[in-house]
């Protein structure tokens, strides 16, 4: 039998939800389990101040957080459900990926600080990327639902409809696979430059490699942003035809 | 150009990349990483462009009811992402197969496509179908592409179904034997038999003047004298159609306007078919304030008047009866035709703190059109249709539901007007067709 396409958006909309939100619990509760075993019993780190809890209590925060997020949409404030949960599910992570940082800037005042280890990198970084491209799927698919009723109360032809949806989906899925290829591809190697005994140690080859790639990245995009906006200006200048 | 929360995502990315870069946190690099590709990559993507539809009807014209294929033809050249392909259609008009609102999903490369649709026209007039608008994004709805319209503006004009006059043919074949000589005009597409000579009267073409005639008789008018000559054709018939906003009562298909429209088409149709002359006059019509058809027969002429027909508009009450009649003067003194007026009787009804100004005009104008007839030495009968307004449903339940006040004062002025010496033809079109109130008045007539 055929789902309606509402319930299919509506459920691929709220499995993301826990799964980003799954995500961030774990970022979590890997950063306390290590901070833990870095202090037992001491009252030195963040995760002590923490009260006490298990994954019984993650999992009663994840199911609160998605309740809240339902009933947020439900009152119509999509775009401040989705912005609240990228808050919700990064500000935990903060700790975790805190603790890969290559530069101890504290280590210059004279602070000797440590913020537990947390995950191993990749599976920091994957748990990470993962929580970002559930959010990006996840903004795309509240757009999908809206777009979705605008087109029924249109009386648009069922087919069409779906056959719509179908296709931004695939393209949402060849962009974001396609990007997470890619940024593997970059990371790899950085890790590659990093690992390499060729170059000198002192020099923190990955990051130098991938921030690189990252600002080369961004500049492309203030390059197409640009031409993008100067043929907008064009298009709308009077006399331009369409 | 973009969405505020695409910006956002890649306000998040530099956060990401200005804080990894400052601690060189790689899980940070990377996550900003992924965003800014992922931005680029949607960035990167054109919405379609180079969009053109192609828009024909097979017909221009079409009878009221029916329904016209609007074929659509749309070719996009470049850009990925949806079109959607929009017709705005007057609101009268029905969609019965496919749609006017399309999506069409484009890859790349080119994409052409059949986007018909069938739209049913169930009120005649002059309908104007506007250019398709289209309007592309980019996938992801990131991009909003151009929005414009293209193809041709379609103006097809919709006449007036006319009901089948079968059962009036029946009623004709006794009274044309019975009143033959009646029927024939007293002016028409006149021969070159000469009959007699007049005085000029306000229409008469130039040519007919007689000017060695008029030279030799001295009259105290002052008027040049006319040759009569004998007419071809048979009865002249001439209606009037109250157009005025008060026959715009009920729903937009079914009101004493568009009865109106279809009254005068039957009549038309009938008189036409018989040989006869018809002009009409259409007062109160939106613009001008009147519609003239000259008086002709033939087929010609009931495609002329169904053009009319189909292109009347409700206006303001600004003119009366006795103004038109005024103002066809010269047709009716030459045609001396059969008149027919098709009103509403009801809203001459004098109400209680209003004069009697309205009612006495139109009874003027019919005491004056009955003169006009007089003249002929003929039977000087003017004939008003009164067309009853819809009765409500609302009141279903009332027990005043029998009464209908516009049927009371309709009658009330009926009995009026048929001392002034009118036919008052009583139609109430919810009940039946105008052909069937006219066998019946015919048939208690003759």
């Amino acid at each position: 039998m055929r789902l309606h396409w509402f319930a299919t958006v509506a459920a691929a909309e709220i499995a993301l939800v826990l799964c980003v939100l799954g995500l961030a619990a774990w970022q979590f509760a890997g950063w306390v389990s290590s901070a833990a075993e870095l202090d037992p019993g001491g009252s030195n780190t963040l995760a002590a101040l923490l009260p006490p809890f298990g994954n019984f209590h993650l999992m009663v925060a994840v199911l609160l957080a998605t309740g809240l997020y339902g009933l947020i949409q439900f009152f119509g404030k999509s775009s401040l459900a989705l912005w609240a949960l990228t808050i919700l599910v990064i500000l935990p992570q903060i700790p975790g990926v805190w603790s890969h940082n290559k530069l101890s800037w504290e280590k210059f005042m004279g602070v000797e600080a440590s913020m537990g280890e947390g995950h191993p990198f990749l599976l920091a970084g994957a748990i990470f990327v993962g929580t970002l491209l559930g959010l990006v799927v996840l903004h795309r698919v509240i757009a999908l639902r809206k777009l979705g009723g605008l087109l029924s109360s249109r009386n648009v032809d069922t087919a069409e409809r779906d056959g719509t949806l179908a296709n931004e989906g695939l393209a949402l899925a060849v962009i974001v696979s396609l990007a997470l290829v890619l940024a593997l591809v970059l990371v790899g190697a950085g890790t590659v430059m990093g690992g390499s005994t060729l170059l000198t140690s002192r020099v923190p080859w990955a990051v130098v490699t991938v921030g690189g790639g990252a600002s080369l990245l961004l500049l492309g995009f203030i390059a197409l942003f640009l031409r993008g906006l100067s043929a907008e200006t064009t298009q709308r200048e009077p006399g331009s035809g369409g | 150009m973009f969405p505020h929360s695409f910006m956002t995502w890649v306000g998040l990315s530099l956060i990401f990349l200005a804080v990894g870069l400052a601690f060189g946190n790689l899980v940070l690099l990377t996550g900003s990483v992924f965003l800014l590709l992922a931005m680029l990559i949607i960035t990167a993507l054109q919405p379609p462009s180079g969009v053109t539809i192609e828009r024909r009807t097979p017909r221009a014209i079409c009878w009221s009811g029916d329904t016209v294929t609007v074929d659509r033809r749309m070719t996009a050249t470049r850009g990925m992402g949806p079109i959607f392909i929009h017709d705005a259609l007057p609101p009268e008009l029905e969609v019965e197969q496919g749609n006017n609102l399309r999506i069409v999903w484009k890859w790349a490369g080119t994409k052409s496509c059949d986007l018909s649709y069938q739209v049913r026209f169930p009120k005649r007039g002059e309908f104007t179908l506007p250019a398709s608008t289209w309007e592309s994004q980019a996938p992801l709805g990131v991009r909003r592409g151009q929005s414009t319209s293209s193809g041709e503006v379609i103006s097809m004009s919709v006449v007036p179904r006319i009901r089948g006059i079968t059962r009036l043919n029946e009623i004709r074949v006794t009274t044309k034997q019975t009143r033959y000589q009646d029927d024939l005009a007293q002016t028409g597409i006149s021969n070159s038999e000469f009959r007699e000579l007049r005085s000029y009267a306000p229409g008469d073409p130039i040519k007919l003047i007689n000017w060695k005639a008029s030279s030799r008789a001295a009259r105290s008018d002052n008027l040049p004298l006319v040759n009569e000559l004998e007419p071809e054709g048979r009865k002249a018939v001439w209606i009037f159609l109250d157009t005025a906003r008060y026959m715009d009562v009920g729903t937009p298909l079914d009101n004493p306007m568009e009865n109106t429209v279809e009254a005068a088409g039957s009549l038309a149709q009938f008189y036409l078919s018989r040989g006869s002359t018809i002009g009409a006059y259409a007062y109160n019509s939106y613009g001008d304030g009147g519609v003239m058809l000259s008086p002709d027969a033939g087929q010609k002429q009931f495609r002329r008047l169904t053009k009319m027909l189909a292109g009347l508009k409700s206006g303001p009450p600004r003119h009366d009866l006795l103004q038109s009649v005024e103002w066809c003067k010269g047709f009716l003194l030459r045609l001396q035709p059969e008149v027919f007026i098709i009103t509403r009787l009801d809203v001459f009804y004098p109400r209680p703190g209003e004069g009697r100004e309205t009612l006495d005009r139109f009874n003027s104008a019919i005491r004056k059109l009955t003169a006009f007839r007089s003249r002929s030495r003929r039977s000087a009968r003017v004939r008003v249709v009164h067309v009853s307004p819809q009765e409500s449903n609302a009141d279903a339940d009332s027990p005043f539901k029998d009464i209908d006040m516009s049927q009371w004062e309709s009658r009330s002025l009926a009995t009026d007007l048929r001392r002034s010496g009118a036919d008052v033809i009583d139609w109430n079109p919810g009940r039946e067709d105008f052909i069937a109130t006219l066998v019946r008045h015919m048939n208690v007539y003759r």
